[in-house]
């Protein structure tokens, strides 16, 4: 009997109408552990080369680690996967709440969904019990609608339900899959993947307890952030993401009017931030499954009809709706929060995509004509409210325009208006300014997803992916190798876990170069070489020599070519993923080098000496 | 001899609020006439040993900065992510 993983892999085959069961050993989760290398070995093995997002042969997969449900703080996260419909790349998402807790508590590691159904299904899991019905009264309906009519059906309050939206069953490519009604996989377009399976939802219930080796590290680390609280977690535990913004906007790196500027007024981000949140419209803190830190703002508005089933506005919502369209009025962002998750919309996607249009209506490159008549200006929250609508059916041309996000329909719109599009190999990016956060600069360029702020090319962040524990807790390297070691019983290191994020880097890696997506991409968008508008950052920018030598020196420390990105040969076989290059023989550098730990694993001094060769 | 004295708006954004006076977010400090942002940031021993970011009027500033009458001035923690 394994410990930390329960060796199940469920697989729906949903144009056959068949699942089956996949044992792949404790070998598979020794190199895997979970997130995004689970992810990335079904990608390369199951989606063929070139195939279309949004076509059954893509899959669907979603991916529990080694830690996750077992009850400690910030264990209740899971991955979803597929191949991204927003980049054509490596598309990967984290999400927290009930949900992944609930699958692995069900007896299951993952779900991997092939093909498609001829009519929309659901799926149902009751522990080893797995069922595809019929989801015809599902369709179309409100996310939570579906959760309601779900555990109805289920007699089951604590059915715990992951489903693609409205925006999902549109094709909108950057919709989400949606979990807990207020959790999210947000980036990279799984929702629309799972729509396209006409797969409207998973729901699940579990009776089991995830068995650990050793439950000492999980007894002393809950009771670590319990005591610690106050000096760790304070800011997440009474405020939750957000809280903060006010520094972005002195430092000059605040997101506002699509990348443009840097800073707001002080007074109008100080009325959408989380301290006014807290103050005026937050009914309560809530938390995820087994976690003490309770992060998740739970709002409410009478007037407006918001309620805190759907939480409230994160970090990332406040930026891309609040700040980057200067949309000041919180009873508002608070609703379009709300509808995002009604609609299983991706809220950074939506207001990025939504700032390129302002900015091109601004400009006169996109016109009532192009809208129907809908005026796009800056702090227009009840026109963005409709804009949301619009575009999670994919009504009217402005909703069909902007459904692909905003580098396609720059593409559809021409006028030379990609040049105002802020993505990474075709996702939007987040609400963090590389020209301002020297983190940021180093990962978006080098993260497989592209835009995204979270996944990422940075080995904690990475390693959290991995494994299924939340990024905000305050645990160090060691620790997260003790608690994998208590979960497993497994002797791993912390020259272990790196290899762990080392092979789903590289894995992904391959995957992208399979898919055409190449060293080029590895980029920043033209906006993000230009001077911010105010404040002290307006006096400086960021050189394309100076992305050029992060992509060099990330490939370098990673064991890929230093010019191609092609991971070696010598590397792979290290890393133990060697029979990999089977699925992408031709972008894997061929050195004939023994096979030999990336400096990202062994240290900084053999990456110096890798440089020397 | 009469000290001049300037009074200064506080604010403490998230992860500070748990060192401002009171339980509040929001306080005032009396400080002596050309008093810079480090001697209100010495007032909260707290904040000694942490890396904060300081706003005066809506713009940054260091702990250099000379302080007036009525400055309002905000104190916060580096965002990294969200």
């Amino acid at each position: 009997m394994p410990n930390g993983f329960w060796n199940r892999i469920l697989h729906v085959d949903l144009t056959a109408d068949r699942t089956w069961v996949e044992t792949p050993g404790e070998e598979f989760f020794r190199i895997h552990l979970g997130g995004r290398s689970l992810i990335a070995h079904y990608l390369l093995k199951e989606v063929p080369p070139g195939a279309d997002p949004l076509e059954p042969e893509n899959v669907l997969v979603f991916a529990a680690g080694v830690l996750t449900g077992i009850p400690f703080p910030g264990a209740g996260r899971h991955s979803v996967g597929a191949k991204s419909p927003m980049t054509g790349a490596f598309g990967e998402s984290e999400s927290g709440g009930f949900w992944g807790a609930e699958l692995k508590h069900a007896g299951w590691d993952g779900i991997v969904v092939h093909g498609r159904a001829d009519k929309p299904v659901y799926l149902w899991i009751k522990d080893d019990k797995v069922e595809i019905r019929d989801a015809a009264h599902l369709w179309g309906k409100d996310t939570d609608w579906v959760e309601d009519a779900l555990r109805a059906e289920h007699g089951d309050r604590l059915v715990r339900v992951a489903q693609a939206g409205i925006a999902g069953e549109n094709g909108v490519r950057f919709a989400l899959v949606v979990n807990d009604l207020n959790e999210v996989a947000g980036r990279t377009g799984t929702g629309a993947v799972m729509a396209s399976k006409k797969l409207k939802a998973i729901a699940v219930r579990g009776s089991l307890k995830v068995p650990v080796a050793d439950n000492t590290p999980f007894r002393d680390t809950s009771r670590w952030v319990i005591d610690t609280m106050e000096e760790n977690h304070y800011a997440f535990h009474h405020f939750g993401t957000g809280g903060n913004i006010l520094g972005k906007h002195l430092e000059g790196h605040l997101i506002v009017r699509n990348f443009q500027d840097g800073q707001w007024t002080p007074e109008q981000l100080q009325a959408i931030d989380a301290n006014a949140i807290a103050a005026q419209y937050r009914e309560k803190m809530d938390g995820c499954w087994a976690c003490s830190v309770r992060c998740k703002k739970r709002v409410r508005d009478e007037a407006m009809g918001v309620l805190p089933k759907f939480g409230g506005p994160e970090y990332e919502t406040i930026g891309s709706i609040g700040t980057n369209l200067t949309i000041d009025n919180l009873p508002i962002l608070m609703l379009l929060n709300q509808r995002l998750n009604v609609l299983g919309v991706d809220s950074v996607s939506f207001g990025t995509t939504v700032a390129w249009a302002m900015e091109c209506y601004e400009r006169g490159l996109l016109t009532d004509a192009d809208t129907g008549g809908i005026p796009l200006r800056w702090g227009d929250g009840k026109t963005v409210l409709q804009v949301l609508e619009l575009v999670a059916r994919r009504q009217g041309p402005l909703g069909e325009l902007l459904a692909d996000g905003a580098l396609s329909a720059a593409r559809k719109l021409g006028r030379d208006s990609e040049q105002y599009v802020v993505h990474v190999k075709g996702l939007e990016v987040a609400m963090h300014d590389p020209r301002g956060m020297p983190r940021m600069l180093e990962n978006y360029p080098m993260n497989p997803t592209g835009g995204d702020h979270t996944g990422g090319s940075a080995h904690k962040t990475s390693l959290r992916n991995t494994v299924g524990v939340c990024i905000f807790l305050g645990y160090d390297e060691p620790r997260v190798t003790e608690l994998v070691k208590g979960a497993t019983g497994w002797s791993v290191d912390d020259a272990d876990m790196r290899t762990v994020v080392s092979r789903g880097l590289a894995l992904s890696r391959m995957f992208n170069l399979r898919e055409g997506i190449t060293a080029e991409d590895d980029k920043l968008p033209r906006r993000l070489h230009e001077p911010l508008l105010k404040g002290p950052l307006s006096t400086s920018r960021i050189d394309e020599s100076q992305v050029k030598q992060i992509r060099t020196d990330y490939y370098v420390s990673q064991g890929w070519h230093a010019e191609s990105g092609l991971p070696r040969k010598s590397t792979l076989e290290a890393l133990g993923i060697g029979n990999y290059a089977q699925y992408a023989a031709q972008f894997v550098w061929a050195d004939e080098q023994p096979a030999r730990l990336p400096p990202a694993v062994v240290g900084v001094a053999e990456a110096e000496e890798r440089h020397a060769e | 001899m009469v000290v001049a004295e300037i009074r200064v708006a506080v604010r403490f954004h998230a992860e500070l609020a748990r060192f401002a006076p009171h339980g509040s977010q929001r306080a005032s400090a009396e400080l002596p006439d050309g008093a810079r942002a480090a001697d209100l940031v010495a007032r909260y021993p707290a904040l000694a040993q942490r890396r904060i970011v300081i706003g005066v009027n809506g713009e940054l500033a260091t702990a250099e900065t000379v302080l007036h009458d009525g400055d309002s001035v905000d104190l916060l923690t580096p965002m990294s992510g969200g």
